[in-house]
């Protein structure tokens, strides 16, 4: 009896609706496979020419692996038609969530999201802890010009509440109308995104924009990509109107105008890495150089695998909040961070930085790890870290 | 004193053949509340049969009089039969005040009987106290244990269960002496339930640990160092909520306000923040001595010692140490 | 095709509530509900049945007006049908007379097979009021439960107890109380939320749909009242902080921990 599996019109017209028709041109080469970063450190973890082949002919794909995809894209920026393979991950897994089958920690993510506005353990009422004593416009409560989306993970992270601090302070000294939401900031849905869960996320959507609104924000500047991602890309379709940029952009543009001008030389040897979701998605490949060169003292050394070529921390398509086993990618990217010598990892992503700094820690490298806005702010208020 | 309602009783919920732990606690504090106004402590032990032996104990625990009811269907604890034949002794003595341990069946049994004679109950109390006449005051803890709400019940008996742990186990006196009395309650209806299977293990009690560490999620990584240096220097050993709501532990071992509640003499406490419900089961340890590498964790302030490190090293140091010391 | 009644609460998220000190009353401003976690277990054991046997889910509670979205909550979770039971005769109502109205309105579901309650509410913890509805509805209970299943008309259901478990058996109608944690709640189906927001009516009983009197529920039907509340001081710690290179701390561990030891 010969093994076979059934083709599914239905499926393979929804699929191609959900991906508008990404699959079509992919002729089996086998490079995304080759290249996924999964497969460098553990063999055979996801197989993605299998996914796109699936998607070609209507079967079924329910493959655990399926959720282990961190959606990096670098399948994508392989491939030699740039076949949207992310899309198609993320169409099946909108597939299984309609079918209400979807991994558990995830679904214990939804209700986190759902019921208390986070994709990270905090509490609602601890959101706005980190801007005590810090003088920031609550902007759920006057109108700013611009609203700074601070998000879970940095909103709940001690280590990662040093960026905010920092950018908080850069807005401040550039002179720019800016506030936060505070305690009335709810999660961007980039895991709902993720997870394919697009009910529930056009109503998350239509809620944070609604809240945005009302703030009379001309721009929101996020501190995670995925964030940026979220607000550029996809809310959209849900009505967003408010342009929406990640602060590397920004603070990018208010050096070009002269509004920030960084004095004490960092004298530092920094490597960068490429976020997915800033890097790939985003295409936001030049803004952070742009901004470290124009920090006196300090010079770049580039690693291998930059741009669009970065290999992922890890941590994107959810894959933050899985308990997955084996040998990490951050791991092998601080080493290579390392191996240029340089002292420091410049990362401009909250969940880059958590995987960094654990890669760091667990490897015994002396490495620091900062987001972009850390080193300006250095260079700005003169702080020694 | 009202003459109507007189007696402190105590539910005597057995395992086998030994009355459990936390029924004696409750037997212990029976008994002081009992002397406070003037009043007789008296168990109720039920069973299939031979359970004088038990009712001799619960005596020199402090009771005075213990009430038997033999019947085969109270041979293992089952709600029908148990609330029917507790409800009708109730009926018949009518005590001022019926305390139940906090166990499973101690709850399961007191919401029934709490609904079939409609008499008010107090829940899961750690603290109680006597006030005029016989009046019982009772401490129930709620919202993950920091707030307690002190509660009265306006019907007699004023009952109430016990949580396990909240008070201590009262002392043997073995020249004590009390009264046995069999009670006839009658025929007694049929359990509606089949039991299928019913599996018991025995599982090292943390509750009653003089010595205890407490692994918490930050050393989830390396939760069985933790348990070794317990096993070394033969303590018990026990663990946070979260873990054992990840699987990582059994169920069991957890301490905290909705799990076990422990009175050691010390308590290390390795990789834990520090969260309310889970203080509320370690509070009554003599000391306590914490690791945490987070020095804004809310341990640090619940400690007598405390350290603000790593823990993935410190233990092993410590069980390397141990080692050496040994030899 | 069998019944469940599922019987649900809303609490207040229990880390968010604090007393205050001066009044001695709960602070109950900006402080965020939720549907009480072991009744959401309750719920998604009876979804479960439902998925496998095919069930009529109806939900259950016992609250004021502000229940409503979470009680369609539940709905959008799975449930066929809700039911809010809200009248200001219930208010300060204890287990006793909580139990008493919520049986009450059991009985004029009419039918039913299975009762599922969570173990306990988060708030107050007491966990009498499963026990109590079986025995005002004059039905079996089996507490404590962390599985369910449905063989052949019968329910079969296993008993967690501390050290032990017991698997029992027993015909409908049976009630019973479900353990916190012990399965995983759905996510709302967002699809299905669509049809509860446009479609879907609350039903809402007030007193006068049941068969009981003003004295029989609330404030006046209660048996125990709340006399005072207070903060649970955790006794105060020396607190003294123990420091050095780590192998000065391992030493200052071990003098503290040393005379505990034993052979």
């Amino acid at each position: 009896m010969i093994n076979t599996k059934i083709v599914d019109i239905e499926l393979m017209e929804k699929l191609a609706e959900l991906t508008s028709r990404a699959a079509d041109y992919c002729y089996q080469c086998g490079t995304c496979t080759g290249s996924c970063p999964l497969n460098l450190l553990n063999p055979e973890s996801i197989n993605p020419r299998r996914i796109v082949r699936s998607a070609q002919l209507g079967l079924v794909y329910d493959d655990g692996n399926l959720w282990h995809c961190s959606t990096c894209g670098l399948c994508e920026a392989k491939c030699p038609w740039s076949i949207k393979i992310p899309d198609v991950v993320r169409a099946y897994r909108q597939i299984s969530s309609e079918k209400r089958k979807i991994p558990q920690k995830f679904e214990e993510i939804l209700w986190m999201v759902y019921e208390d506005g986070t994709a990270f353990p905090g509490s609602s009422m601890e959101r706005a802890a980190w801007t005590e004593g810090l003088n920031i416009r609550d902007a759920s409560k006057q109108k700013v010009q611009v609203l700074l989306y601070v998000g879970c993970a940095v909103s709940f992270d001690k280590r990662l509440q040093k960026v905010a601090a920092s950018l908080a302070k850069v807005l401040s000294t550039a002179g720019v109308d800016f506030g936060v939401l505070g305690r009335q900031e709810r999660c961007c849905g980039d895991v709902v995104y993720n997870i394919g869960e697009d009910a529930f996320l056009e109503e998350l959507a239509s809620q944070n924009i609604e809240r945005f609104n009302k703030t009379g924000a001309e721009a929101i500047i996020t501190i995670s990509p995925h964030s940026a991602h979220m607000f550029k890309k996809v809310y959209p379709r849900y009505g967003l109107k408010i342009p929406a940029y990640h602060y590397v952009e920004f603070l990018n543009d208010l050096i070009e105008k002269g509004k920030i001008r960084m004095s004490k030389p960092l004298d530092h040897e920094v490597t960068v890495h490429d976020p997915c979701y800033l890097g790939r998605y985003l295409k936001l490949y030049e803004e952070p150089r742009k901004i470290l060169s124009s920090i006196p003292g300090t010079k770049i050394i580039e690693m291998n695998d930059i741009k669009e070529n970065a290999i992922c921390c890890g941590s994107g398509g959810g894959r933050h909040f899985l308990d997955i086993h084996g040998e990490r990618l951050s791991h092998y990217r601080v080493a290579q961070a390392a191996q240029t010598g340089a002292k420091t990892l410049v990362a401009p992503c909250p969940f880059c930085i958590q995987n960094f700094e654990d890669s760091v820690k667990t490897k015994k490298l002396g490495l620091y790890v900062r987001d972009v806005v850390e080193l300006v702010d250095q260079s700005l208020n003169g702080e020694v870290r | 004193m009202s003459q109507e309602y007189r007696g402190v009783w105590v539910f005597l919920e057995r395992r086998g053949d030994e009355v459990i732990e936390p029924s004696l606690e409750v037997l212990g504090k029976a008994r002081e509340l009992a002397d406070r106004y003037g009043d007789n402590v008296a168990g109720v032990l039920m069973g299939a049969k031979n359970l004088e032996i038990q009712a001799e104990t619960a005596i020199k625990y402090g009771a005075d009089v213990v009430y038997i009811v033999e019947d085969p269907l109270l041979e293992d604890y089952s709600t029908i039969p148990y609330s029917e034949a507790l409800s009708r002794l109730v009926k018949k003595y009518k005590p001022n005040i019926m305390l139940y341990p906090a166990t499973r069946n101690g709850r399961d049994l007191a919401g029934r009987i709490s609904a079939k004679l409609g008499l008010g109950l107090s829940a899961n109390t750690v603290w109680l106290d006597i006030v005029g006449d016989g009046v019982l005051l009772a401490g129930v803890p709620g919202f993950g244990g920091g707030i307690m709400a002190v509660t009265k019940c306006l019907t007699k008996p004023q009952m109430s269960t016990v949580r396990p742990g909240a008070f201590s186990k009262p002392r043997l006196n073995p020249m004590r002496e009390g009264r046995i009395e069999k009670v006839d309650v009658g025929k007694l209806p049929d359990p509606p339930t089949k039991t299928i299977e019913k599996v018991f293990f025995t599982v090292e009690d943390i509750s009653k640990a003089e010595a205890i560490v407490i692994a918490g999620i930050g050393v989830r990584e390396n939760i069985e160092a933790v348990k070794k240096l317990s096993e070394k220097m033969n303590w018990a050993f026990g663990a946070t909520r979260p873990l054992s709501d990840e699987g990582l532990v059994p169920r069991d071992i957890f301490v905290g306000a909705t799990g076990k509640v422990v009175k050691p003499k010390i308590a290390l406490i390795v990789g834990a923040s520090g969260a309310a419900h889970f203080i509320s089961g370690v509070a009554g340890a003599e000391k306590i001595i914490s690791i945490n590498i987070d020095p804004e964790a809310p341990i640090h302030s619940y400690s007598d010692y405390s350290v603000v490190g790593d823990a993935y090293k410190i233990i092993p140091k410590l069980l390397q140490r141990l080692e050496a010391e040994r030899r | 095709m069998m019944h469940i009644v599922v019987c649900m609460k809303v609490t207040p998220k229990s880390e968010q509530v604090k007393l205050d000190p001066n009044t001695k009353t709960i602070i109950r401003e900006g402080v965020e509900n939720e549907i009480n976690p072991a009744d959401k277990n309750a719920l998604e054991a009876a979804l479960q049945l439902k998925d496998k046997h095919g069930c009529k889910v109806t939900v259950i509670g016992m609250g004021p007006p502000m229940w409503e979205p979470y009680m369609k909550l539940a709905v959008t979770m799975g449930a066929d049908d809700a039911i809010l039971i809200s009248d200001r005769a219930f208010a300060g109502a204890d287990t006793l007379a909580t139990s008493r109205t919520l049986a009450a309105a059991i009985k004029k579901l009419g039918e039913y097979d299975l009762i599922l309650c969570g173990e306990e509410s988060s708030d107050a913890g007491t966990g009498h009021v499963p026990p109590s509805i079986a025995e005002f509805l004059n039905i079996p209970q089996i507490t404590f439960v962390n599985n369910i299943e449905i063989i052949e008309g019968k329910i079969r259901a296993k008993r967690v107890l501390e050290g032990g478990y017991e698997v029992l058996e027993c015909a409908p109608p049976v009630l019973l109380s479900v353990e916190y944690g012990c399965n995983t709640p759905r996510f709302p189906d967002f699809r299905r939320k669509r049809w509860v927001d446009k479609e879907f009516k609350l039903k809402i009983w007030s007193i006068g749909e049941l068969q009981l009197s003003n004295e029989e529920v609330g404030l006046k039907g209660s048996r125990s009242i709340v006399e005072e509340l207070r903060e649970m001081k955790l006794g105060e710690r020396a607190r003294q902080k123990i420091s050095g290179t780590e192998d000065e701390i391992v030493e200052q561990i071990l003098n503290i921990i040393r005379p505990y030891i034993k052979k």
